[in-house]
């Protein structure tokens, strides 16, 4: 079913705040979209100055070092950004552009010729790798290894051996690149200056930790659940055929529904009230990006799909000076997937499909899928 | 199937889902042409509202004054401000957002004899120019309003970056 229910929907009619037990604690989730944004922007009160803790549930025992940009207040956080900012940016580029055209169309071509794919490890997870190296502009076939990794580098398997595994081959990589130096992200960072020094390897880890899990399962999940919404709903794809000016707003319809990042943290530096909830000094609270996506004070039947729909304020891509710094490459995968599958397919059948559900004491939610088993057939 | 007479100015498919009665032909025979309702999805009818095909439209020239001072004239098809602004490189229009209303590097200022007709700003596009320190009250997210016919001769100035 790619009708995803929204978990949080009896919860926000009660009130602005859920408080939900995550890890033995109560951590309370905002849930509307203005206040989500309000508190994304409040940094002071809010803070993101807490490695390995803004994420939830938290990444203390899967990763050692604090994720850069995402976990550094302002103003630091400025400066550190604008170290990795051209990388993010490459997606922008023409020829950047065109090389995942030419990606996805091989692995489109590839589906098509067999009676069945399983969409998850033969189609999304190679995407999402291969792409990455555009990005990070290393070879290509690095991204081999990394479709090893699976789904979510943390979460799915044995995540403390794997997110270590990981560190030591980014330090690996960040050591290789200091001997052959070139434009990729490693050698960029090997020389890059924070305030008139170098970045410690610490930091260097940081950077590149969150590349490659940040941007793992939300663009896997993604292409997944875009591939199940064409698969049950046909003449979407058909009408995507007809109508390509309708694929920018499409995308980010699917970014709004299928939000794969549940919600995000932040500490409170201070006791807050928050809305009629005391959160203690380094507690935590979390900015519920899903619930927020569905709140029907901005989005008219928030429950259903409409691929049209303006305007769009979705935060998928969060809010603030912490805004998803991928956000250019997931829409340039996300579009040229569109388009690409809406010109060359005309059903795509599922046979077979596994959720992905994230479950936690007070909500569940669909995700994406484990295992999504379909037939294309050209269009 | 109702119809409405001719004149209606926007083509825009809503809900793509409920094309399921439709054959495939007639969806492209009228896409053009036609928006689908959404007395549609609740009544099983749908409106056709004709719009001028885009071939026989004039297109709108918008002039953007940028922060240096200079001005560029272009020429609008269909899409949001900021994608015209995007497509022509317009200096100091970023769109980061992909226009969805949260980043505020789109801002700009519409004259005032202008407002009525670009209309004003939904509750969500305030929240966020609230956020802005060079909000004014002139001021719009260019990434929320539809290039139209109606907005021919329109210049706007860019907001300076904050
Ligand atoms: C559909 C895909 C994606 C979604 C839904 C998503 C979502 C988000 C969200 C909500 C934030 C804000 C976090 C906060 O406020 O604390 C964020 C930040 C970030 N994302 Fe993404 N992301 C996606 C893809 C990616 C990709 C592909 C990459 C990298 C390759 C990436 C890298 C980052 C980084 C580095 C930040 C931190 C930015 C900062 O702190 O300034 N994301 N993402
Ligand atoms: S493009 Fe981001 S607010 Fe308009």
């Amino acid at each position: 079913m790619t009708h995803v229910p929204d978990p949080f929907k009896e919860a926000r009619e009660k009130g602005p705040v859920l408080n939900a037990e995550i890890q033995g604690k109560t951590i309370p989730m905002i849930l509307g979209l203005r206040d989500v944004r309000k508190a994304a922007k409040d940094w002071e009160t809010y803070s993101s100055d807490a490695p390995r803790r803004v994420p939830i549930p938290s990444e203390e025992d899967v990763r050692s070092v604090r994720q850069y940009p995402l976990e550094v207040d302002p103003p630091d956080h400025k400066a550190y950004r604008k170290l990795v900012e051209p990388f993010f940016n490459r997606p922008k580029l023409p020829e950047v552009q065109e090389q995942i055209d030419t990606l996805i169309s091989r692995l489109l071509t590839a589906a098509l010729e067999k009676d069945e794919v399983e969409i998850v490890r033969e189609f999304a997870i190679p995407l999402q790798s291969h792409a990455l190296t555009y990005l990070l502009n290393v070879d290509e076939k690095e991204a081999e290894l990394w479709i090893s990794w699976g789904i979510h580098v943390f979460k799915e398997g044995d995540g403390e051996q794997k997110g270590s595994f990981m560190e030591n081959y980014c330090r690996e990589m960040f050591k290789k690149a200091e001997t052959h130096p070139g434009d990729d992200f490693f050698s960029a960072l090997n020389q890059a200056k924070f305030k008139d020094r170098k970045l410690t390897m610490e930091e260097r880890l940081g950077y590149a930790n969150i590349a490659f899990a940040g941007g793992r399962d939300t663009i896997i999940n993604t292409i997944e659940n875009i591939i199940a919404y064409f698969a049950e709903n046909p003449k979407a794809l058909d009408c995507m055929n007809a109508h390509p000016e309708a694929i920018h707003p499409a995308a980010e319809e699917f970014f709004r529904f299928y939000m794969p990042l549940t919600h995000i943290g932040r500490v409170c530096p201070h006791n807050t009230n928050l809305h009629g909830t005391e959160v203690e000094a380094g507690e935590r609270i979390s900015l519920c990006w899903a619930a927020a996506n569905r709140d029907p004070e901005f989005f008219k039947d928030p429950d259903e799909v409409q691929l049209d729909r303006k305007p769009n304020p979705h935060v998928s891509f969060g809010f603030g000076a912490h805004n998803c710094l991928g956000a250019h490459h997931a829409r340039v995968i996300m579009r040229s997937l569109i388009r690409q599958l809406s010109q060359n397919v005309s059903k795509i059948q599922i046979r077979e499909e596994v959720d992905l559900i994230e479950t936690e004491a007070d909500f569940s939610r669909k995700v994406g899928y484990e295992l999504l088993r379909v037939s294309f057939t050209p269009r | 199937m109702k119809g409405e007479s001719p004149g209606g100015s926007s083509a825009r498919i809503l809900k793509w889902g409920y094309f399921a009665e439709i054959s495939l032909e007639s969806v492209k025979l009228v896409s053009d042409l036609a928006i689908l309702s959404e007395d549609f999805t609740n009544t099983g009818e749908y409106t056709l509202v004709f719009s001028q095909p885009s071939t026989l439209r004039n297109m709108a020239k918008i002039t953007f004054k940028q922060i240096d001072g200079s001005s560029r004239t272009v020429e609008a098809g269909d899409g949001t401000l900021m994608e015209l602004a995007l497509d022509n490189g317009i200096d100091g229009i970023e769109g980061n957002c992909g226009g969805v209303c949260s980043c505020s590097t789109c801002h700009v200022y519409i004259p005032q004899e202008w407002m009525d007709r670009v209309g004003p700003a939904t509750n969500i596009e305030q929240d966020t120019l609230e956020f802005s320190e060079n909000a004014k009250s002139s001021s719009r997210l260019s990434c929320q309003i539809e290039v139209s016919d109606a907005l021919n001769g329109l210049v706007v100035e860019v907001a300076p970056h904050e």
